[in-house]
């Protein structure tokens, strides 16, 4: 990104919560200073146009696993609290705001919007116990995690809840009252596809289901298998989809079954960069001229 | 793959029942596989600190 940045002579601003933590800085008022361990000083008045892209906030690992409600937390919510000042500045449009980027991740959410635009998805519901199950789901349906798909286990090994077939008899359902999980219909997979939108732009690549486990994503060498194709159709669905959520960014995967395709859920800050080079390159390049004056 | 367990009494949550170790990173520090890195779940306790700072 940077390359594809400096290739169009802009000269980025990069933030983020942990990089704040070794910077000289002052904000006051309408105005940012900074000044990197380097030397390197900025200042910029934060009402002034400018063009913004969040890819993230921090360092996966940054103040990580500290406990709620102790002093770390709040330091931890200082930086953030800081970063959140300079994010909210009049003057910069955001690729996707913030606020966005946060609440539009929410699976349940982007079910409902599909369903309003009329774009095919799974019936996906949430329930607190077994009884609340429509009969609609089948007798085996997807089990997916609403919130976190990721945690660290109490000795500090990180997990990874991936999306997984469940049984309507299945024990497991008594759980449910203890965290909402989704619940999407089953389908039967010929391919995979992982559609990603910039703005008005958007690209598909597809990855054929066979032998593959029901999320793909447990396959390392999946993630090296995607082929571009262009499908028009589910690319307007997809940037439809992406307008009604209001996120200029998307990387959203969709199933294509015998009986057409449907969107499964999307990430606005999903990963592009493990697709065909071809398409890592346009996405990088769409995200730069968007960013570029 | 099937998690269905009918026989089992079961404790915690769905989370315990259905994780898995995530898989490995790469020497950048990048995890390669997409599912432990997908940005936002990543970011999900800083955005809600920075969208309701305090609440946690």
């Amino acid at each position: 990104m940077l390359a594809a940045l400096e290739s169009r002579s802009v000269e980025p601003i990069i933030l983020d919560a942990a990089s704040l933590e070794s910077t000289s800085y002052a904000v006051e008022g309408g105005k940012l200073e900074l000044e990197s361990e380097q030397g390197n000083r900025l200042e910029m008045r934060l009402e002034a146009p400018a063009r913004g892209w969040i890819r993230r906030i921090a360092p996966p690992d940054w103040r990580r696993g500290v406990q709620a409600g102790t002093e770390q937390a709040a330091i931890r919510s200082a930086w953030t609290a800081l970063l959140s000042a300079i994010a909210s500045a009049p003057g910069i449009s955001w690729l996707t705001p913030l606020e966005r980027l946060f609440l539009r991740e929410n699976k349940l959410v982007q079910a409902a919007a599909a369903e309003r635009l009329g774009i095919p998805t799974p019936k996906t519901v949430a329930a607190s116990d077994r009884s609340r199950i429509p009969v609609g789901l089948g007798d085996q349906f997807v089990v997916k995690p609403l919130g976190s798909s990721s945690f660290s286990s109490s000795d500090g090994i990180e997990q990874v809840v991936w999306s997984q077939l469940i049984r309507h008899d299945s024990a497991l359902l008594d759980l449910l009252p203890k965290a909402p999980f989704i619940l999407q219909a089953r389908l039967e997979a010929e391919r995979h596809l992982r559609v990603v939108t910039v703005s008005e732009q958007a690209w598909t690549c597809e990855l054929p289901a066979e032998g593959l486990p029901l999320d793909w994503r447990r396959d390392e060498a999946a993630h090296d298998s995607f082929h571009p194709i262009s499908e028009t159709e589910i690319e307007q669905h997809a940037l439809r989809l992406a307008e009604g959520l209001g996120i200029g960014y998307s990387s959203q995967d969709w199933i294509v079954t015998k009986d057409g395709a449907f969107f499964i859920d999307l990430n606005p800050a999903g990963q592009w960069l493990f697709l065909p080079r071809e398409i890592a390159s346009a996405v990088t390049e769409a995200i730069a001229v968007w960013l570029s004056p | 793959m099937s998690a269905d367990r009918p026989d089992e009494v079961l404790t915690g949550s769905l989370y315990s029942q259905l994780a898995a170790p995530a898989p490995a990173t790469a020497a950048n520090g990048e995890t390669i596989n997409t599912a432990a890195k997908e940005t936002v779940d990543r970011d999900r306790e800083e955005l809600e600190e920075m969208l309701h700072p305090g609440e946690s």
